[in-house]
């Protein structure tokens, strides 16, 4: 069953073409990495899914929803992390998150047992009663992530996700999300640590210059380039351009 | 030369933030010229009518008195862009850290607040000249007020940049002992230009000698700018007080209540509302000063409109100050967190209900305003109920203008703090005053004929204004909807 796909979309910033015809399909259960260059159309794409920028041309759907025509179904069904994400400075972690439920229409007790399970995965404490401007980037950066699961979307639309976490939290976050998808939901998640997508990824994506120039499972992509790891074969496809 | 690089920087990244706002709508640039000039002839025909009709209008208007008005909303100016652009501006870190001195920074954002704020000046004087000039108009303008006038812009624009640094230094004392110093300026001149009232050559002088203090003070703010910026920008997150209450109104969805309670704390917080019933009690003050000032009933035959229009013009500038500017960032005032509300399965109506919904807590307080002034003149009480229903137009009105622009054409920029530039802010105000005018002008024309029927047009009226703004929220809505960020 298609969780996410991406058919022919094109956007464009003025004269800068930011995707070009991309077109991708993400199936229930998998874990789907973007990798790319700065600049070279990742971010865009994961927006356009998260409905906070249209396409140009061509359709994106989330579940069964298309993101221009239906955003608020689309919406319901994700979880989105943007790749610098701001938070309300003068909220408490605890009150933003009880805003998400809100948002969300969520139970208070399902609420309630969301945010708990986040405090125990990221080990957030008297933290979480504290306003966000006070806290470390890593700590904004659990409750951005937390915002996004502690619903339990079944799509989950990550950029970045472990950017400004510690490598034992990284850790955390990568196996809770190997554990998520076996239960059946999806995830897209951009990152540029290649160790990263080769840890959880069943299949990878490379964008180069707004155009997929790789698809395929980690072992097919390195295969492909005769590369020994992700690494090498990211150099080699994207090479010093 | 490093001062000169932060101010060029200053001024390219304004200019393409404007630019990127008027080029996603075209009309919007001439609009806001023709209202900015239409504006400009309005305030100069009444100045000539009034001027050559003899009419008594019975209000201590001197030059004195609007030289300090002039010093009181340039320190108003410079301190909410010396608080947006420096102290609370969270990419200065990339310029305390460079080998500059502070001073350095500070003579470059001061530049900015300068350059700014003084081209606006110049453009409404200029064009004030060009139509004297051009139209012929009877403007009773002597040679030194206009130069009075910069200079006023100059020292008060200096002395709120100073303000802004005070204002947020890290203990209680420290912000009482800079602030009590500061306010020294303001209090001189109250005293030479509203009280003493010296001929207009001694003003010039006046505010000639108080120039090269206020540029002290604002230059001097710059051993104290790390300090302020880093407890605006990296204060520690309060825990102690932080009640989970949630704020809700009993007819809201709970998506509309969860953005009215984050709106509500976040403004609490930020003390926003705090500064806002500040402002609007020094408003009522002032006002009620205005009694005073009169020393008896006015006179003469426009008398018996005097108390209210000076009570509507209170309501109006209170409505200006709490609503419209926080109408006006309603949406750019997210900054980089509106992917929250765009994210979440809600209506862009719903997060504007959530949002107007917290402004309005704010209208009693506005109407209170048109109230004191009224009853301390002893005016009948159907004039009073009357204020009080022109009061809640113009709260509606206000909110409802500043919203509308807010969010077509919404203002990302932390430097200004979500708000558009002067030049939107200023047409957005006057279209405001216009709107207002317009809107609740039927009711005082029938009530001074029929007073039961006059009360009634002022509550439909007032009826009318709540769903003009009902109307502004739903389109509010339709655009939030369609942001792309």
């Amino acid at each position: 069953m298609l969780m996410l796909a991406a058919r022919d979309v094109t956007k464009r910033y003025g004269d800068i073409i930011a995707l070009n015809r991309v077109s991708l399909e993400l199936s229930r259960g998998e874990v789907f990495g973007l990798l790319g260059s700065n600049g070279a159309g990742k971010t865009t794409l994961m927006k356009i899914f998260a409905t906070l920028l249209r396409p140009d041309s061509g359709v994106a759907v989330v579940g069964n929803a298309d993101v221009v025509r239906d955003p608020l179904r689309a919406r319901r069904m994700i979880g989105f992390v943007p790749e610098n994400p701001s938070l309300y400075d003068k909220l408490t972690g605890r009150e933003f998150l009880n805003m998400i439920a809100r948002l969300r229409n969520m139970k208070q007790a399902d609420a309630d047992r969301g945010i708990s399970e986040m405090r125990e995965l990221f080990r957030m404490g008297a933290e979480l009663e504290r306003e966000s401007d006070g806290l470390s980037r890593g700590m904004k950066q659990k409750l951005a992530v937390s915002s996004a699961l502690f619903h339990r979307p079944p799509v989950l639309i990550l950029d970045e996700p472990t950017n400004g976490l510690d490598p034992r939290f990284a850790k955390v976050l990568k196996d809770w999300l190997k554990d998520y998808s076996r239960a059946g939901n999806t995830i897209l998640l951009s990152t540029h640590v290649t160790q990263v997508a080769e840890a959880i990824c069943d299949r990878i994506a490379i964008i180069h210059d707004g155009g997929l120039v790789a698809l395929g499972s980690v072992r097919e992509v390195c295969s492909k380039t005769g590369a020994a790891t992700l690494e090498d074969a990211f150099t080699t496809i994207v090479g010093d351009s | 030369m490093s001062a000169f690089s932060i101010h060029a920087a200053d001024v390219v990244q304004s200019a393409r933030f404007s630019t990127a706002r008027y080029s996603k709508h075209r009309i919007s640039f001439p609009l806001s010229i023709l209202q900015f000039l239409g504006s400009i002839w309005l305030i100069l025909r009444i100045v000539e009518l009034v001027n050559t009709s003899n009419a008594p209008i019975a209000m201590p208007i001197t030059p004195g008195s609007l030289l300090f008005a002039a010093f009181m909303i340039a320190l108003g100016k410079g301190a909410i862009d010396g608080y947006n652009r420096m102290v609370r501006n969270p990419s200065l870190v990339f310029l305390l850290q460079q080998p500059l001195s502070r001073r350095s920074i500070v003579a470059a954002k001061l530049a900015t607040v300068f350059s700014f704020n003084l081209a606006f000046v110049a453009l409404a004087l200029g064009s004030a000249t060009a139509m004297i000039a051009g139209l012929h108009m009877q403007i009773p303008a002597t040679g030194l007020f206009i130069p009075s006038l910069v200079l006023a812009a100059i020292g008060g624009l200096a002395s709120g940049f100073a303000f802004s640094v005070a204002a947020s230094l890290s203990t209680w004392r420290k912000k009482i002992t800079g602030l009590a110093s500061l306010a020294v300026v303001p209090a001189i001149a109250w005293l030479v230009l509203v009280q003493n009232e010296p001929p207009l050559g001694n003003m010039f002088a006046f505010l000639l000698a108080v120039v090269p203090p206020t540029m002290a003070s604002a230059f001097g703010t710059s051993e104290w700018l790390a300090e302020a910026w880093n407890v605006q920008t990296s204060s520690p997150g309060k825990s102690g007080l932080r009640s989970s209450r949630a704020f809700r109104l009993p007819w809201m969805t709970e998506p509309e209540a969860a953005l009215f309670d984050k709106e509500i704390k976040t403004a609490w917080r930020r003390r926003e509302i705090t500064i806002s019933i500040a402002t609007l009690i020094l408003l009522t003050v002032a006002l009620s000063s205005f009694d005073f000032l009169l020393g008896g009933p006015p006179s003469g035959p426009l008398a018996r409109f005097t108390i209210p229009a000076l009570a509507m013009a209170g309501a109006y500038i209170g409505a200006a100050l709490v609503l419209t500017s926080k109408g006006l960032s309603s949406i750019g005032g997210e900054f980089d967190s509106i992917w929250i509300v765009r994210t979440a399965p809600v209506e862009g109506h719903a997060v504007a209900v959530g949002k107007v919904s917290a402004y309005l807590i704010i209208v009693p307080a506005v109407v209170i305003v048109s109230l004191p002034l009224s009853l301390m003149a002893g005016l009948p009480w159907a004039v009073t109920v009357m204020l009080a229903f022109g009061a809640l137009v113009v709260s509606f009105l206000m909110i409802a203008v500043g919203l509308y622009f807010g969010a077509r054409s919404p203002s990302f920029d932390r430097n200004t703090g979500g708000l558009p530039d002067s030049f939107t802010m200023y047409a957005v105000f006057i279209l405001g005053l216009i709107a207002c005018v317009v809107v609740f002008a039927p009711a005082p024309l029938v009530f001074m004929s029929d007073r039961v029927l006059g009360l009634l047009v002022a509550i439909l009226m007032a009826d009318f204004s709540a769903l003009l703004l009902a109307f502004v929220v739903r389109t509010t809505g339709n655009n939030i909807d369609a942001l792309e960020v």
